[in-house]
């Protein structure tokens, strides 16, 4: 401890861990895409990279939510296609079913979440193999209920809120940015968002100072829950069906985003914009691999490399602040 | 002194992180069979020269000669090969090992044939060290199972397995109980005797006195003092360290109370089967009461049991009655002790008291969001204020208010710590081990801020190993022994050898009364 001197003089410095690193690379990469692909800054491919980005961006959000709070949410997907194909046959090409029918993958989203966050935080099982069993447990849900046909029944109307555009924007681009700044309201000026965070750092400590940890601890996995039932509201209207597999990898890909955004896996630091930062990331280069005529099962290499390289990243700024 | 006597020779060590200095042009020789004492405040840069010496640490400039070999230490690996063996303040055993295996990690004794590790003898070796130091415990316990005291015990263990010829110890009995202190120094002063060289880097000044032979005093980086323990005296140290004089370290006592007044807090008969029993308390508005006792004799339990964080999570097995200001109080959790106005400082401010990646404000302001807040929604700089009030007040030492709290030293540290409850004008504050790894300034500034708001009518129940603090911060004073109150003294009149003798006479007693049973 008798370095302090040395870092109290550090502590001034900008906060680069994170968030503002992540914009950077962002835009470096978006730099490089223009040039290697004369097509990236075309109007139409932009509009198309908000699209696929706003669910991931949604579900990415909640999924902070539950890393800043030292846990990990790997049902995210799972909950997604279930609210695909649940809202699609609900629905079932009736207008008037819409309502009912995101009421009710709502109310299936807030009952998953607080499954989990009962078991998280009061059973004391871990969040992993918690969370784990969840995704074994939708998946088989889902697939019992659709007996594993996809299911047409979105209607025109509906499929609007990702299709749809407002002044030359993609509507569901829209919720994404709802969905960011209810985030960042919540994270950061309630009590509960603050207790988020304190949670994730020292959980005795929190419980110490009188917070309810449990509670805020259960809560941030039904934030995340709901928040994957939006993302897959979303990407319902996108890709116009249900399918039991539709939100297979957005688990992983939305650790990925928390984590290249600089959320600490572990808890207790990050932010959100980081998090949307490393969504860009990560669809830019999916977008650059499908604009350069690469064999799309390269998809999936980069997005192993970009994974290790931004927790590397993490890593590295890690021990040089330790 | 000739050559071939001196151990280490450290000269001239310079060491700079960024812009900061923290060491400039330092010296220490320590020679065979010495006991060198180390001290200064927090941030002078004693840990940074013993990571130097440790081989974990390059100096920027200096020369350092061990056994008259001026080759460079380039790795805590070739330090200790070459017979410099460390034991840090911040515990560094694996919990999922036993005791034997942390001692003897990556040098484990083998098996003749099969070259497996023999456990036997791995058990043998470390027990003899553990019997040595007289540990409570046996050598195949998993680490993870250990009470902080017997952590810290099993890593001398370690240090002194090494057989070193230097051994650096950097607070090694912070966590310590007196008792087991006593048998570390005994077991020093044994291998100090047969040509071992210690560093014994301590914030105790009565362990300089005690045990060194020479003492050197770093401040902000440089040598401050550097002579033979018999030419120093405890004010001249402080006055080394601190750069002034610290007269008083600790405040003047509270004012004579009004009797019969309602006690703020109240025990009665309150017994936690395997951890106290029929403790009955009371400390009035304004009065500081001590508990005294060895670490396990039931003070954490009694202090956290009130907290609503009782050791044993077996609830409906408390018996007894506690009341707040006359007022019957049932200990549900924190959050309920929280809102009747109780406010806690645990033992260990890392593990318990701080969000150490939480900034200053964040930290501040964590047990009182609600009050900061309108249906939840934080008003806007609220916190900060707050916050800013306290580190004005209690003139914590950071950069800004958000510096994450694991940036600032340990007394500032646990000024947060204390912040925390201050921010929140609280009826009774429960303080455990308030000052462990805290410098001597800041101690006496913690002093002094409790015996401010127990005047400001405060109760406070202090909870220390340090007996001089115990003693000298208290008005009663209150030992426990085997989760029993077995004595009580005025604070003015009694000795640190009537505290441990009410200590141990209970423990016998309790032996005693069992043995007829």
């Amino acid at each position: 401890m008798n370095a302090t001197a040395a870092r109290v003089a550090r502590a001034p410095k900008p906060d680069l861990t994170g968030a503002a690193a992540s914009w950077l690379v962002l835009f470096t990469l978006a730099v490089v895409a223009s040039i290697l692909s004369s097509d990236f800054l075309d109007k139409q491919n932009l509009l198309n990279i908000g699209r696929q980005a706003a669910p991931l961006a949604v579900v990415s959000l909640g999924q902070t939510i539950v890393i800043l709070g030292g846990g990990i949410d790997v049902s995210v997907g799972a909950v997604m296609s279930l609210t695909t194909v649940v809202v699609s046959t609900e629905m079932n090409g009736d207008p008037a079913m819409v309502i009912p029918a995101v009421l009710l993958v709502l109310a299936l989203g807030a009952a998953i979440g607080l499954v989990n966050g009962f078991l998280i935080s009061r059973v004391g099982t871990d969040p992993f193999v918690t969370t784990l069993a969840a995704m074994l447990i939708i998946s088989g849900a889902a697939l019992v209920y659709t007996q594993g046909s996809p299911t047409n029944g979105l209607t025109p109307g509906f499929r609007q809120i990702s299709e749809g555009e407002v002044l030359g924007i993609p509507a569901s681009v829209f919720f994404a940015a709802g969905a960011f700044a209810f985030c960042w309201f919540i994270l950061r000026r309630t009590v509960w968002g603050r207790t988020v965070y304190a949670l994730g750092g020292n959980m005795r400590a929190t419980f110490l100072s009188g917070r309810r940890t449990a509670l805020v601890q259960a809560g941030a996995y039904v934030a995340s829950s709901l928040f994957a039932v939006l993302a897959g509201l979303l990407l319902a209207a996108r890709i116009g069906t249900g399918a039991v597999s539709a939100g297979t990898g957005f688990e992983l890909e939305s650790i990925a985003a928390a984590l290249i955004g600089g959320t600490a896996f572990g808890g207790g630091r990050g932010r959100i914009s980081g998090t949307i930062a490393g969504v860009l990331i990560l669809i830019v280069l999916f977008n650059l691999v499908n604009l350069l005529g690469l064999p799309s099962q390269l998809q999936q290499i980069v997005r192993g490399a970009v994974i290790v390289l931004g927790v590397a990243l993490y890593s590295r700024r890690a021990v040089a602040g330790s | 002194m000739t050559d071939d006597r001196m151990v280490l020779r450290a000269t001239d060590i310079s060491k700079r992180f960024g812009v900061v200095r923290a060491l400039e042009g330092v010296s220490l020789d320590v020679g065979r069979g010495e006991v060198h004492a180390l001290v200064g405040e927090n941030g002078a840069g004693k840990s940074t020269l013993t990571r130097i010496i440790g081989g974990a640490e390059r100096a920027d400039a200096g020369e350092i000669s061990f056994e008259g070999s001026s080759q460079a230490l380039s790795s805590p690996a070739a330090a200790l090969a070459a017979g410099i063996s460390i034991v840090y303040q911040h515990l560094n055993l694996s919990d999922e090992l036993t005791v034997a295996g942390n001692l003897y990690l990556g040098r484990e004794p083998r098996r003749a044939l099969r070259g497996g590790v023999d456990d036997r003898a791995m058990n043998r070796a470390a027990t003899a060290w553990l019997d040595r130091l007289g540990a409570g415990f046996p050598a195949d316990e998993l680490v993870g199972r250990l009470s902080p005291s017997d952590r810290q015990l099993a890593e001398i263990a370690r240090g002194l397995s090494h057989d070193p010829k230097l051994l650096i110890m950097d607070e090694p009995t912070a966590s310590l109980a007196p008792t087991a202190a006593e048998r570390v120094f005994a077991v020093l002063r044994e291998l100090r005797a047969g040509g071992l060289a210690v560093i014994y880097i301590t914030h105790e000044l009565a362990h300089v006195f005690d045990l060194a032979d020479r003492v050197t005093v770093l401040k902000d980086g440089r040598n401050a003092l550097s002579a033979p323990v018999g030419e120093v005296d405890r004010r001249g140290l402080i006055k080394a360290m601190v750069g002034r004089t610290v007269d008083e370290l600790f405040p003047r006592r509270g004012r004579a109370l009004a009797p019969g007044a309602t006690p703020a807090l109240e025990l009665r008969d309150l017994t936690l089967p395997g951890c106290f029993e029929a403790v009955t308390l009371a400390v009035a508005p304004g009065e500081v009461v001590g508990l005294g006792g060895l670490v396990g004799s039931g003070r954490s339990g009694v202090a956290r049991t009130i907290f609503g964080d009782p050791p044993e999570r077996r609830s409906g097995a408390l018996r007894g009655e506690i009341l707040v200001d006359g007022e019957s109080f049932h200990p549900r959790g924190p959050r309920a002790a929280v809102k009747r106005g109780i406010g806690f400082v645990p033992e260990d401010r890392k593990v318990a008291g701080l969000v150490l990646g939480g900034s200053v404000s964040e930290n501040i302001s964590l047990p009182q969001l609600e009050r900061l807040a309108t249906l939840g929604v934080l008003r806007r700089g609220a916190g900060r204020e707050v916050a800013e009030r306290e580190v004005e007040a209690l003139r914590i030492k950071t950069a800004s208010l958000d510096t994450e709290v694991q940036n600032l030293s340990g007394g500032n540290q646990q000024k947060v710590v204390l912040a925390k409850w201050l921010a929140r004008s609280c009826r009774v504050l429960i303080l455990d081990e308030p000052t462990p790894g805290v410098d001597v300034g800041a101690k006496a500034e913690i002093y002094a801020l409790v015996r401010r708001l127990a005047d400001a009518g405060t109760a406070v129940l202090l909870i220390s190993s340090d007996l001089p603090e115990l003693l000298g911060l208290s008005d009663r004073v209150l030992v426990m022994s085997r989760g029993r109150i077995v004595a009580e003294l005025e604070a003015e009149v009694a000795t640190e050898e009537g505290v441990m003798k009410a200590a141990f006479d209970g423990m016998e007693t309790a032996a005693d009364l069992e043995s007829v049973a």
